[in-house]
């Protein structure tokens, strides 16, 4: 019996889970050509203690997609469209309805048909917080099945009383309390989803009262683009297949949706933004970016965002959906492309790096490069690099657009990268 | 005993500003100003006095059931009987406020890690 307990104990340990580690003491960024960081990203947002992570990275990928070449992206991203709207495209077009928990491939294949979403301004998802302060002491009483117990919101305790016969006058309570929460609906069209919502579950409740339809009247519309995913049904997962795709997409300046194991026995979806190599005078370790839903204090506490990327994908091994990235209509993938990776430090390899190699940000007219030395910038495109005899990588950034910028024989010249 | 008193005017003045620099979360009906105590940032209630927000707590895991977990500091504030209201910083990025019945308030993800640290 003792050893039974002490297996139970041992496997519940080997399956703690953490999805983050940061960078250990010690390491810091190197600069070399795997560096990427997308620039343009839209702002931050906390799901708060609804599981719609799925909808919040989804949205992050097609908001990038319609503002991040904008000539203003912070007022494009103003008018960003609903993350309740787009959480609503986790089912077919016949079930209109807001699940906790979904999958971010659904959401983004489905969203093809129209590309359209009501202004998160009109359906906010704020209201759905503000909902949590009304009909508090009712919800407490309510018996939940386990598996409904994260669903039990105010949507929830009011699709259960329509089933009973709720009365008139609690059908007005409900309206008043969700005219006062801000629900962009008036009151005669609340009671009528009311009158009308005795055979409707409460995740369709959610979803015809939190998106009002003249919200759609206003839509904010969103470029025709492909879904790219991996794995494929072919291909099979691995630590390379992942880093390859992720590279290819940030290359191509897209971000990264994925989804991976992040508790004992949960999942969660955040974004990927970039990615680097840390090292310190012996080892180095690739780093992902994740823009997260959790929060701006959670990036600060998280080295804003940088994370071991193979502790990432072991986790996104165990779950069955993978990454995807959005790309504009008519460009593709670079599929021949294979991500930089190595294990060891520079110093330790064939000398090309040196292991003091920190990045800094020069910025030189237009253009902005990263550096190795602070006091000593990329050359400009018109230095002759043979009297001075140097040759390297770099990334820079030239009208807003990220570049990788060669330095050797043929001069400084900042090219578009691959 | 002028030129010390100017200086005097000036250290106020530049300790003045500083407070107002301070990290601010704003939601529809009101601004959360935060003050920097034992490492964490919380509401001026908890710089004198003792408050709910800087009580310690244990960190319990939630059970997912191979769903999608939620958001565990804003799981870990309601566990401890306070209330999750995400509001904007000045920067236009969003962020978590953790409110207790006293009115003390902390940063969501102060409050996580301060007892994820304890419970070690």
């Amino acid at each position: 019996m003792k050893l039974l307990w002490f297996v139970f104990l041992f496997s519940s340990f080997a399956f703690a889970v953490d999805p983050y580690k940061i960078k250990p003491i010690g390491y810091e960024p190197v600069c070399d050509k795997s560096n990427i960081e997308l620039k343009n990203l839209p702002p931050l947002r906390d799901q708060g203690r609804y599981g719609l992570c799925y909808a919040h990275s989804s949205l992050l990928l097609l908001e990038h997609l319609r503002c991040s070449n904008s000539p203003d992206p912070s007022s494009c991203y103003d008018k960003q469209g609903s993350v309740l709207h787009l959480a609503r495209f986790n089912h077919t077009r016949s079930e209109e309805r807001i699940d906790i928990g979904g999958n971010p491939i659904s959401v983004l294949s489905r969203f093809l048909d129209t590309k359209k979403l009501a202004p998160e301004k009109c359906a906010e998802y704020d209201d759905w917080k503000k909902l949590d302060q009304y009909q508090k002491e009712e919800r407490k009483k309510l018996t939940l099945p386990d598996s409904e117990r994260d669903e039990a919101d105010y949507f929830y305790y009011i699709s259960r009383r329509l089933k009973q016969n709720a009365s008139f006058e609690e059908k007005s309570c409900w309206a008043n309390e969700l005219v006062e929460a801000g629900i962009n609906q008036n009151i005669q069209d609340i009671m009528k989803v009311l009158n009308e919502g005795k055979g409707l579950e409460w995740q369709e409740l959610r979803y015809q009262l939190l998106v009002p339809k003249s919200c759609l009247k206003e839509a904010t519309s969103y470029p025709d683009y492909t879904l790219h995913t991996f794995p494929k049904y072919n291909e099979k997962k691995s630590f390379k297949g992942f880093r390859d795709f992720i590279f290819r997409s940030l290359s191509a300046g897209v971000p990264v949706e994925a989804s991976f194991k992040a508790s004992f026995d949960g999942y969660h979806s955040a974004t990927i933004v970039g990615q680097r190599h840390v090292c310190d005078k012996l080892k180095c370790e690739l780093q992902f970016k994740i823009q997260n839903s959790y929060g701006k204090s959670w990036q600060d506490i998280y080295d804003d965002g940088w994370v071991n990327a193979e502790n990432l994908t072991e986790l996104m091994e165990h779950q069955s959906m993978g990454v995807s990235a959005i790309l504009p209509k008519g460009k593709s993938l670079s599929m021949s492309v294979s991500a930089p990776y190595y294990e060891n430090s520079p110093v330790r390899s064939n000398g090309s790096f040196s292991s003091s190699r920190k990045c800094w940000e020069v910025r030189e007219g237009s253009q902005e490069f990263i550096t190795d030395d602070r006091g000593k910038r990329p050359p400009p495109v018109t230095t002759n690099p043979e009297s001075r005899g140097e040759r390297g990588v770099w990334s820079c950034s030239k009208d807003g657009k990220k570049y990788f910028g060669e330095y050797a024989l043929q001069g400084w010249d900042c090219k578009k990268m691959q | 005993m002028k030129f010390l008193f100017v200086i005097l005017v000036l250290l106020q003045s530049i300790a003045w500003s500083n407070e107002s620099q301070g990290l601010t979360i704003q939601t529809k009906d009101k601004v959360y100003r935060f003050h920097q105590k034992e490492n964490v940032r919380v509401s001026e209630n908890c710089l004198k006095s003792n408050c709910l927000a800087l009580q310690r707590a244990e960190l319990k895991t939630k059970k997912a059931d191979g769903k999608y977990v939620g958001h565990p500091a804003s799981d870990f504030c309601e566990q401890e009987k306070g209330e999750y209201i995400v509001g904007k910083r000045e920067s236009g990025d969003e962020d978590g406020v953790c409110v207790f019945k006293d009115n003390s308030y902390i940063l969501g993800w102060d409050y996580f890690k301060r007892n994820q640290k304890e419970k070690k």
